[in-house]
């Protein structure tokens, strides 16, 4: 299950997160799961569904 | 809230829309530039407050795919509270949002009853930001910083006032003060115009009505993308293309797709392509997602209400650090206007294979995009221009390439050859269209164009930015491909055109910056034709015949291209 | 009318009918006639309305035509075979265009054809540079090369179905190449029509130039032969009096003067209406009006501010294709009578702008339609009278129209009613969106405007589209049907004259600019005298503005009597005053550049004072029926006929008032009121 988290870096320091799914620069507000060691941040709940609809299944059809 | 009947949902969809119309017919009569008001290189938007585009009219694609996520950044980088009545917000970074740099966007919100209803904004290609080339478009940029002034989402307005020291900052760092000067007051100017319009619209309908009513027309637009959608079968469609090379690096940098169609949504995955170039090739994330859109919403239906409703099914896929998705602080100004439309074509190139009626053959796909700067002889003034050519399209199953178009990210007009020698200090030789230049097929490419013009001051200091001069538009279904296109130099007292590399030895020849040219000498752009549909066997002869008589082809191309004995 | 009894015509060439209209201007009496329009031979029917009207020849001292012969040439792509000249290495500007598209999501769309071939362009040796000065002269050698190929390319084509345009780049700074091509062509090329560009629009943007000269060259010949038609049409009907014919900037000119340059008519069969609007709104005391001018096919929308008419430079006949030319500001859209309703794929309902005509037309002429018009909707709804359609000459069949709209209703889940209702309210948004064009647009609020209504469908329309718009004034003409042709009869005549310059707000000679004023003063007032205008005219002046850097530009008048320098500094106070309205901010300061005088004549026509209806009475209904309104319903509705009611009548809605070529429903709570010269106002 996940959670909505910020980006709390200060106004002058330039930090960027991407979503692992769609690959976007996230401006503030980011969905993270956390699932054992792994941590995943995506930009919203709908970027984890097809990431785990989606991406997850490709990637092991591949392998 | 009431049911809200379809008659007052269009008429607001189209008040909507002529409020864009509107804005950018204020652009182009008040700008500086002839990127503005020949170009039309600009785009006009409205969002509500939450951040959704619900009206657009007929602009450039790349920018109106991207003002979606250029406004969201904006809202929440500064917060929704940090608004006031009278601000104006300036945004051209695209490492928060943006396409490249040269697009600006400037943000005005609407408020309505003491709150933010929504925002106006246009996305405008500012022609001379600074940076280390004259024009800012620098073909060999390694990095975001030489490209030009990045600006973060400012208030350059804040209440109605000017906040002087950002505009200092600014027009300190741009080449043209004078000419950003103006541009960006006409943006401004157009946001006044679309805040009284959409007040209007709100006195009329209220705010509650109209926030309700919008979101009808955004799920309008979804529930039909989606049911076009369904009428594509289910998938998984591949295709690629490849920038010829970088401007830095004289490598191809290669753009593979996987396109999956899953019932009612369609997942454009862009994993496999290539790292990031080091040229400015790369496209921002908005960018590809932009082109992304463009692709399906160039072949769905047009009568689709146009908002952020109709990209809600598409879904976007791609690496950070890679040519579709360029990491900082790499450079990006040639992802926007060159890389854009590859993007867009291999879209359409992997759903031709779905449905290979509605497609298209490759285009052109190069805005020819030459940047001159120098000092006027007769005004003695500083001055630079970001010039544009148009390129063939390819064709469809239903008809030929349209000629000398601009290519499909953006929706630009070419500058007469009676404003342009009007502002600078050329001679156009000519300005016609290339024979045999489109792709061969059933339904033949458009053709490219060619222009010549001829350096009438001392100095012009020139730099370019194109594609598809070593590689082609490709056909469909055995439709060939279309003519190559290129840039190319004839010093005075030569006898003849050579390229940009054998005469100044720059890395590429289709991307280069700052090459000295003097009075006398001469540029030659010669745009790439689009690709055929179909096989050129199966043309008409009476197409071929017309296409000879109209000079569209050759007796020579008839016979090679066609295998038809004029 | 009596025998000695001297009449000004105004013949109005409709998409249906063909209308007469003769105005004795000192009783004030009105004569009119209708005969239907043959698209085939629009002469035909002038013929037959002159003679329908039953007037003696030597009666009428002025008659003035509004054609559509050149809109349909254009529309239909009908005219000459046309050779295009150009400078050298700029042959296929016609084809490249301006790059842009129509719609930005689709493949859909082509390029529009130019009225010329490609192979047909063809470039001659020569070269002005943008300072109007030449850098390859004009040689006698490449004249003759020119010659040689625009031979080749009329071989075979019939000399007066041929037709030469010129367009030179930078003709508008210096017209001396184009001026030499003009005698050499002419002279060696006898009997085809040729069109200069500097002369039909002397403009800067070669392609937009080009594509006005060619427009002008394509329609040329057609004219030609429409002129002398009727030339010798009105000879034999013994009529020997002047004639004129509208052009599109709501002035008129000579036969003669018009068929030299085509381009300016146009708009020739729409201004009219707009000018016969104006004539009842100044009747009715009204300065600022929106004219809607709704027939069986089209709407004609237009704006008169302040008394005046306001005008546009540049008209599309497709989008892409552009005229330059002076032109009354004209939207037409597809919304008529005979406009059909269908659904799209998404499920809303439209309306136009594909229309049923005449025939087989709409559902309740019970001729063979299928498909559900507009006017179906309005009999369904009470709002016409089936035993009192055009005064009674024609039934209309209700259980028809009523039958469409239940099955058009079904696929929308509304009733027949509720669906008629959708139908007019549709229509009236077509309408209502056209008046937003060249009000809202501009910055001008609709709310401040009157609206004339006329044309057959108009007035049924009007009570709708005000309450749409929150206006809150109705116009209905007299004879509301009759009122482009009526129009025609009272048109000025209007010469317009441009030139380009290039001088800047510092360091400017004023003398200069004072100078081509007078030049170009002079010419409108030569040109007003050939076109037949022999008294003193009035004279506008305004200079084409920006701030240096800009691209186009905005008119700015210059008042008074005549051009100082005092004026011209008043006009940039007045061009900053304009951009702050127009764009919400002004450059005070910033140099300010001019690019074109402009001069407009006018010679002004007496306007004739109708004949104003009996005052006082008290009229009687004719019957009662159940109409439809938006708020209330079926109502019970008194019906009158117009010509009952006397001047200073008034009454409050919900009635209808019925005459022969339209009817006016008048909405509940709208107040209606007759004035003294029997002109129609509703007040919402």
């Amino acid at each position: 299950m996940g959670r909505w988290d910020e980006n709390t870096a200060e106004w002058y320091e330039q930090t960027m997160i991407y979503c692992d799914l769609c690959g976007r620069i996230i401006p503030k507000n980011f969905w993270v799961v956390e699932e054992g060691a792994e941590r995943l941040v995506f930009c919203d709940p709908d970027c984890e569904k097809l990431y785990n609809d989606y991406w997850v299944p490709s990637q092991d059809r591949e392998a | 809230m009431e049911t809200i009947d379809t008659v007052t949902l269009s008429v607001i969809n189209n008040a909507l829309i002529n409020i864009c119309r509107e804005m950018g017919t204020a652009m182009m009569r008040t700008s500086y530039s002839p990127i503005f008001n020949e170009g039309l290189d600009f785009s006009c938007v409205i969002f509500n407050r939450r951040g959704d585009m619900i009206g657009q009219a007929e602009f450039c694609p790349t920018m109106l795919g991207s003002a979606q996520y250029a406004v969201n950044w904006t809202i929440e980088e500064l917060g929704l509270e940090s608004f006031e009545p009278g601000d104006v917000v300036v945004h051209n970074d695209p490492y928060r949002g943006q396409c490249h740099m040269p697009e600006h966007m400037v943000l005005k919100p609407v408020f309505f009853e003491g709150q933010i209803w929504g925002f106006v904004a246009n996305i405008a290609h500012v022609g001379e930001i600074g940076g280390m080339a004259p024009g800012s478009f620098a073909a060999d940029a390694t990095e975001v910083y030489q490209e030009g002034l990045r600006l973060p989402p400012v208030k350059v307005i804040s209440r109605g006032e000017y906040v002087k020291d950002v505009w200092k900052i600014i027009l300190s760092n741009h080449r043209t003060p004078k000419t950003s000067w103006g541009d960006l007051h006409a943006m401004i100017g157009s946001l006044s115009i679309a805040e009284t319009r959409l007040l209007g619209m709100l006195e009329r309908y209220g705010g509650l009505f109209l926030t309700a009513a919008s979101d009808r027309l955004l799920d309008y637009s979804e529930r039909w993308m989606r049911e076009e959608i369904r009428e594509i079968p289910n998938g998984e469609y591949h295709a690629s293309d490849c920038m010829e090379d970088d401007g830095v690096t004289d490598q191809p940098v290669w753009i593979r797709l996987k396109l999956v169609v899953r019932d009612d949504e369609v997942i454009a995955d862009w994993t496999q392509s290539d790292p990031q170039a080091r040229g400015p090739v790369n496209a921002t994330f908005v960018v590809t997602a932009a082109a992304s859109y463009s692709g399906l919403l160039h072949l769905t239906s047009n009568d689709i209400p146009r908002n952020s409703g109709c990209y809600r099914p598409i879904r976007v896929v791609t690496k950070p650090g890679s040519v579709v998705n360029v990491r900082h602080p790499g450079p990006s100004v040639g992802g926007n206007t060159e890389t854009h439309p590859h993007i867009q074509n291999v879209v359409v190139a992997a759903l031709s294979q779905a449905i290979p009626e509605r497609a298209a053959a490759a285009e052109g796909a190069s805005g020819c995009n030459f940047l001159f700067a120098g000092v006027h002889p007769d005004t003695g003034e500083y001055y630079t221009n970001y010039h544009i050519d148009g390129s063939g399209w390819g064709a469809t199953g239903f008809h030929d390439g349209n000629s000398a178009m601009c290519p499909e990210n953006g929706n630009c007009r070419n500058t007469p050859v009676e404003v342009l020698e009007n502002k600078f200090p050329w001679r156009t030789l000519e300005y016609r269209l290339r024979s045999d230049s489109g792709g061969p097929g059933r339904f033949r490419g458009g053709l490219g164009s060619s222009r010549i013009l001829r350096v009438l001051a001392p100095e012009i200091t020139v730099s370019a930015l194109m594609d598809r001069t070593k590689t082609h538009a490709w056909g469909l279904f055995g439709g060939g491909k279309g003519g190559r296109g290129g840039i190319f130099v004839k010093k005075k007292g030569d006898t003849q055109f050579r390229t940009f590399s054998e005469a100044f030895g720059t890395v590429s020849d289709s991307k280069f910056t700052r090459v000295l040219l003097n009075e006398g000498d001469e540029v030659m752009i010669h745009s790439p034709g689009g690709g055929g549909y179909g096989p050129p066997a199966e043309r008409s002869p009476e197409a071929i015949e017309r296409d000879l008589r109209q000079g569209w082809i050759s007796p020579d191309g008839a016979r090679e291209l066609y295998g038809y004995d004029p | 009318m009596n025998a000695n009894t001297r009449v000004r015509c105004g013949i109005d060439t409709g998409g249906t009918f063909t209308d007469f209209v003769a105005v004795d201007e000192a009783s004030g009496e009105l004569v009119a006639s209708k005969w239907p329009s043959s698209h085939d031979n629009p002469v035909e029917a002038i013929v037959n309305v002159v003679k329908e009207s039953g007037l003696p020849p030597e009666s009428i001292y002025f008659l003035i035509l509004g054609t559509t012969v050149a809109t349909n040439a254009l529309i239909q792509r009908r005219g000459a075979y046309v050779v295009y000249v150009t400078t050298e290495g700029f042959e296929d500007v016609l084809y490249i265009q301006r790059m842009n598209r129509r719609y930005h999501y689709s493949y859909e769309w082509t390029k529009p054809l130019p009225f010329v071939e490609m192979r047909n362009c063809v470039g001659v040796r020569e070269r002005i540079d943008a300072k109007g000065q030449v850098v390859v002269p004009l040689e006698r050698e490449s004249m003759e090369q020119l010659a040689r190929e625009v031979e080749a390319r009329l071989e075979g084509h019939r000399v007066e179905d041929s037709a030469i345009a010129v367009c030179l780049l930078f003709s508008y700074l210096n017209p001396d190449h184009e001026l030499l091509l003009k005698e050499f062509l002419q002279s060696r090329f006898p009997g085809v029509a040729v069109s200069i560009s500097h002369e039909v629009a002397p403009i800067w943007r070669e392609y937009e130039r080009g594509s006005t000269v060619v427009a002008d060259a394509f329609v040329k010949p057609l004219l030609q032969r429409y002129v002398n038609s009727v030339r010798e049409s009105l000879d034999s009907l013994g009529l020997s009096c002047p004639w004129a014919i509208m052009k599109s900037n709501g002035g008129h000119a000579s036969a003669s003067a018009a068929e030299g340059q085509p381009v300016n008519l146009i708009l020739s069969g729409q201004s009219g209406g707009i000018i016969g609007g104006k004539y009842f709104g100044d009747l009715a005391e009204q300065q600022d009006l929106i004219t809607v001018d709704m027939g069986g096919t089209s709407c004609d929308v237009g704006v008169v501010q302040g008394g005046k008419l306001s005008y546009i430079t540049n008209y599309e006949i497709e989008w892409g294709l552009p005229i330059s030319a002076p032109f009354v500001d004209l939207t037409a859209i597809g919304a008529g009578g005979g406009s059909v309703a269908w659904i799209d794929k998404g499920g809303f309902l439209r309306v136009g702008p594909q229309s049923a005509g005449a025939m087989p037309g709409p559902l309740c002429y019970g001729r063979g339609g299928t498909e559900v018009t507009v006017t179906d909707a309005n009999l369904t709804l009470g709002r016409l009278n089936p035993e009192y359609f055009l005064g009674g000459k024609m039934k209309l069949e209700a259980t028809r129209a009523r039958e469409g709209l239940a099955k058009l209703g079904s696929e929308l889940s509304l009733s027949a009613v509720e669906a008629a209702q959708a139908v007019i309210d549709m229509a009236n948004e077509n309408m209502a969106n056209a008046i937003r064009l060249v009000s809202i647009e501009r910055g001008l609020d609709p709310r401040d405007f009157s609206l004339v209504a006329f044309g057959g469908a108009g007035p049924l329309h009007a009570g709708g589209i005000v309450e749409k718009m929150g206006m809150t004034r109705i116009v209905i003409p007299l004879y509301p049907g009759l009122c482009s042709a009526f129009g025609a009869a009272l048109a000025d005549f209007q010469v317009d004259k441009v030139w380009s310059t290039n001088y800047r707000s510092d360091g400017m000679d004023g003398d200069l600019i004072i100078e081509q004023f007078r030049d170009l003063e002079a010419a409108a007032r030569d040109e007003l005298r050939e076109e037949g205008f022999s008294a003193v005219p009035e004279i506008l002046r305004s200079i084409s503005m920006r701030y240096a850097g800009q691209n186009y530009e905005h008119d700015v008048s210059l008042e008074g009597g005549g051009v100082s320098a005092e004026s011209l500094q008043q006009a940039f106070g007045e061009f900053h005053r304009l951009h702050e309205q127009l764009y919400g901010y002004s450059i005070s300061g910033e140099v300010i550049e001019m690019i074109r005088v402009n001069v407009t004549a006018v010679g002004r026509t007496r306007k004739p004072r109708l004949k104003a209806p009996p005052s006082g009475g008290d009229p009687r209904p004719r019957q009662s029926r159940e109409v439809f309104f938006d708020r209330s319903g079926f109502v019970s509705c008194p019906v009158y006929r117009r010509d009952d009611l006397p001047g200073q009548f008034s009454l409050v809605g919900p009635a209808m008032i019925e005459e022969a070529d339209s009817t006016i429903p008048v909405h509940p709570g709208h107040t209606l009121r007759v004035d003294r010269n029997g002109v129609i106002s509703i007040l919402a």
